[in-house]
């Protein structure tokens, strides 16, 4: 398999059969898909589209077969972006099969979409998706029945739980081998944009094979949602969630860095120190304190990135992420924003990058810029750990969960602040309705909790790891030359001292400016680079900045750090996504003014009640 | 199907879904376009909210928050009044 270059890999026009997987969002499409694929599935580029898509080639009955899986879209006919890419990708490229994936509870709607693919001429097997939840409801499924009505093969299944996976794979194998030989096939949208369908369509579709129960059980969904959705204890449960993910993110991501950091410091110390003495000390200093330092940076991440993860998993995967969209949207609609923008920004607390890119559901493109403007105002785990050692320094152990739980609140009012402004021009105003599916309260399975930790940490790994070593790599040599010089001497600590009349009125020092320079690259290279500019251990400079920068002067460098750039990779993003220079560059200017402007107003502020 | 009628008939009495209350449940008449265009009616219409398809509200938001909507069977949905209002059905 080729797994290696993903980037430039050029998809061959169906020299093994293609299947792409298509259905809702909220089916389990992808759950099916990660069954299907394993670990191997890849992000690959497709010319002609716009996104990139994941795809795996996997033996299946002794034959290699390639899976795409295409955007959770509503409707085959639809024009939000995702919408587009569908049909784009089934205009494309000529498939051999289409695995359409239905929640089967909802089969009453959703049969729509087996319907529409009939239409676009595609080879299908349609796969009932969540059949336990559909049991559980007491909704009565004849998959043979309804296979023979639509003509195409039809398995009740369980991505979940695997329940008739197997079945349904054996299927998809069959029909595979029944086509060998017969050309792929190219998606036919005149006669699906030419067929009016009604709702008597779908009702004879679904007649004498789905029965629903006349009085649906009472749901534990139900239950739930009388206290979560509740108007008024809604908003504060929510914040409650939110908070004790916080804590555990604390206790335990933040003791886990400090394991990580022991472990690479045990590296160095006892295999690349040893080894290096054998060099010339520039090349020792560079190896260390240069690519070395980036290695643990990056290494320092992982376990803080796969627990916030496995935190957002749950908190998306259980179906309470659109309910905070929808307790959100009153306050949100007020800003020119909806609840997805928030659900977006909430994401954006993991990494604003996979958020941005997340915009793409919002159809009205107003809309998608605010979101797209405010979204890198959110908390990343990147700047997570950066306020982490900063507060650990500065301030005392007991107050730490508060400071940081007030950069939270920081950046909710910033992002909220922004909008509310920004939407008031014309370019930022939305037209898009606000339709929100709610689904079913569901209990995430440790698996699906994995694979979106590990799917993020190799996303991050991917990303930031040369970005961040380059990083470090830049710092050092700006540290270390000239080559006599030291500290404030070097060329980057003339660089701190030449942007002093800006920085001092927020209360930044050149050391700490010359770790923000640093941190427009990323913000995870800001601790190492610390260390550089300081030219100490990571725990001697946390001693370091506690004994020479006050806790209002770290406030205001903690305010500056959340506001301003999170990194290049973002810049980059909002760029892609934007398609647009200006947009990009707005957005840049935009938050460099907000964050100094914040921190001068707080830093001045607390000077003039007398905090030194 | 974007023209509702908005006269009294025999089955019940046209309404915007915006004025069911909370347990009250009403037929789809159908969608207008305000200012979404197409857009709205599509996307309802994948969600299950559409000509003559059953609609329950299950609950409002307050402070003119969004609204809760059962449509059909086994689908819940956040829809704001603003969209809410463009939705004409005959109450049941």
């Amino acid at each position: 398999m080729n797994c290696c270059a993903p980037e430039e890999k050029l998809v061959p026009l169906n020299s093994v059969p293609r299947v792409a997987l298509i259905g809702q969002p909220n089916t389990g499409k992808s759950m099916l898909y990660n069954r299907i694929t394993g670990a191997s599935a890849y992000v690959g580029n497709w010319p002609g589209i716009t996104v990139s898509l994941s795809n795996a080639r996997i033996k299946l009955a002794a034959r290699d077969v390639e899976f795409v899986d295409l955007p959770g879209i509503y409707d085959l006919e639809g024009f939000s972006d995702d919408e587009r890419v569908v049909a784009d990708f089934l205009k494309t490229y000529p498939v051999d099969l289409v695995i359409v994936v239905v929640n089967a509870s909802q089969i009453d709607r959703q049969i729509l979409m087996p319907l529409q693919v009939r239409q676009l001429g595609l080879p299908a097997v349609v796969m009932l998706n969540m059949a336990d939840e559909a049991r559980k409801a007491g909704i009565e499924i004849d998959p043979a029945a309804l296979a023979a009505r639509l003509g195409v093969p039809v398995h009740l299944i369980s991505a979940k739980y695997g329940e008739g996976f197997p079945e349904a794979m054996a299927t998809v194998a069959t029909v595979l081998d029944q086509r060998h030989g017969t050309p792929p096939v190219m998606a036919d949208y005149d006669t699906l944009r030419g067929t009016l369908m009604t709702e008597d369509t779908l009702a004879e579709a679904l007649r004498g094979s789905v029965i629903y129960p006349e009085t649906p059980p009472k749901s534990l969904t139900e239950r739930l949602d009388r206290w979560l959705l509740h108007p008024i204890l809604g908003l504060p449960l929510f914040f409650a969630v939110m908070l004790c993910v916080f804590y555990l993110v604390w206790s335990i991501g933040l003791p886990s860095q400090d394991w990580v950091g022991a472990i690479t410091d045990w590296i160095q110390a006892r295999i690349l120190e040893p080894v290096l003495a054998f060099g010339p000390a520039w090349l020792q200093n560079f190896a260390i304190n240069g690519i070395w330092l980036g290695v643990a940076t990056v290494a320092s991440f992982v376990p803080l990135i796969m627990l916030f993860f496995f935190c957002m998993a749950v908190v998306e995967d259980s179906g309470y992420l659109s309910r905070a969209a929808y307790l959100m949207d009153t306050w949100m609609r007020r800003v020119g924003l909806d609840g997805r923008s928030f659900v977006m920004q909430m994401m954006g607390f993991g990494c604003n990058v996979p958020a941005l890119m997340g915009t793409r559901v919002m159809r009205s493109r107003p809309l998608r810029l605010l979101s797209m403007l405010i979204i890198p105002f959110s908390l990343c785990s990147a700047r997570l750990a950066v306020f982490v050692f900063i507060i650990s320094a500065v301030f005392p152990a007991s107050q730490g969960p508060l400071v940081l739980f007030s950069f939270y609140v920081v950046s909710f009012a910033a992002a909220f602040l922004a909008a509310a402004v920004f939407s008031r021009s014309r370019q930022f105003k939305n037209s898009e309705p606000f339709v929100l599916e709610l689904p079913p309260y569901r209990v995430p399975t440790l698996r699906q909790v994995w694979l979106r930790g590990y799917g993020e940490l190799r996303e991050f790994l991917r990303r930031a790891t040369s970005f961040i070593i380059l990083g470090s790599v830049g710092v050092w040599f700006l540290t270390n030359f000239p080559t006599d010089a030291e500290g404030l001497n070097t060329w980057g600590g003339q660089l701190g001292q030449a942007l002093q009349p800006i920085m001092a009125p927020i209360g930044i020092d050149p050391y700490l400016t010359l770790a923000l320079i640093f941190g427009f690259i990323a913000k995870e290279v800001v601790i190492g680079s610390l260390s550089t500019i300081y030219a100490m251990s990571a725990g001697m400079v946390a001693h370091q900045i506690s004994l020479t920068v006050s806790p209002v002067a770290a406030y205001s460098f903690c305010l500056f750090c959340l506001l301003y750039t999170p990194c290049l990779t973002t810049v980059a993003t909002v760029k892609a996504e934007s398609r647009s220079w200006g947009f990009m560059l707005f957005s840049l200017g935009v938050s460099l003014v907000y964050a100094w402007g914040v921190a001068f107003i707080f830093y001045q502020s607390a000077l003039l009640l007398g905090f030194k | 199907m974007h023209d509702a009628a908005m006269t009294l008939s025999a089955d019940g009495e046209v309404v915007t879904l915006a004025s069911l209350e909370p347990g009250e449940s009403g037929i789809v008449a159908g969608v207008l376009a305000g200012v979404f265009e197409n857009g709205l009616s599509i996307r309802l219409r994948a969600l299950g909210v559409t000509v003559s398809r059953e609609v329950f509200m299950v609950r409002k938001g307050w402070f003119g928050g969004p609204f809760v909507v059962r449509a059909g069977k086994a689908t819940e949905i956040a829809i704001r009044r603003t969209e809410a209002t463009l939705v004409m059905v005959r109450r049941s």
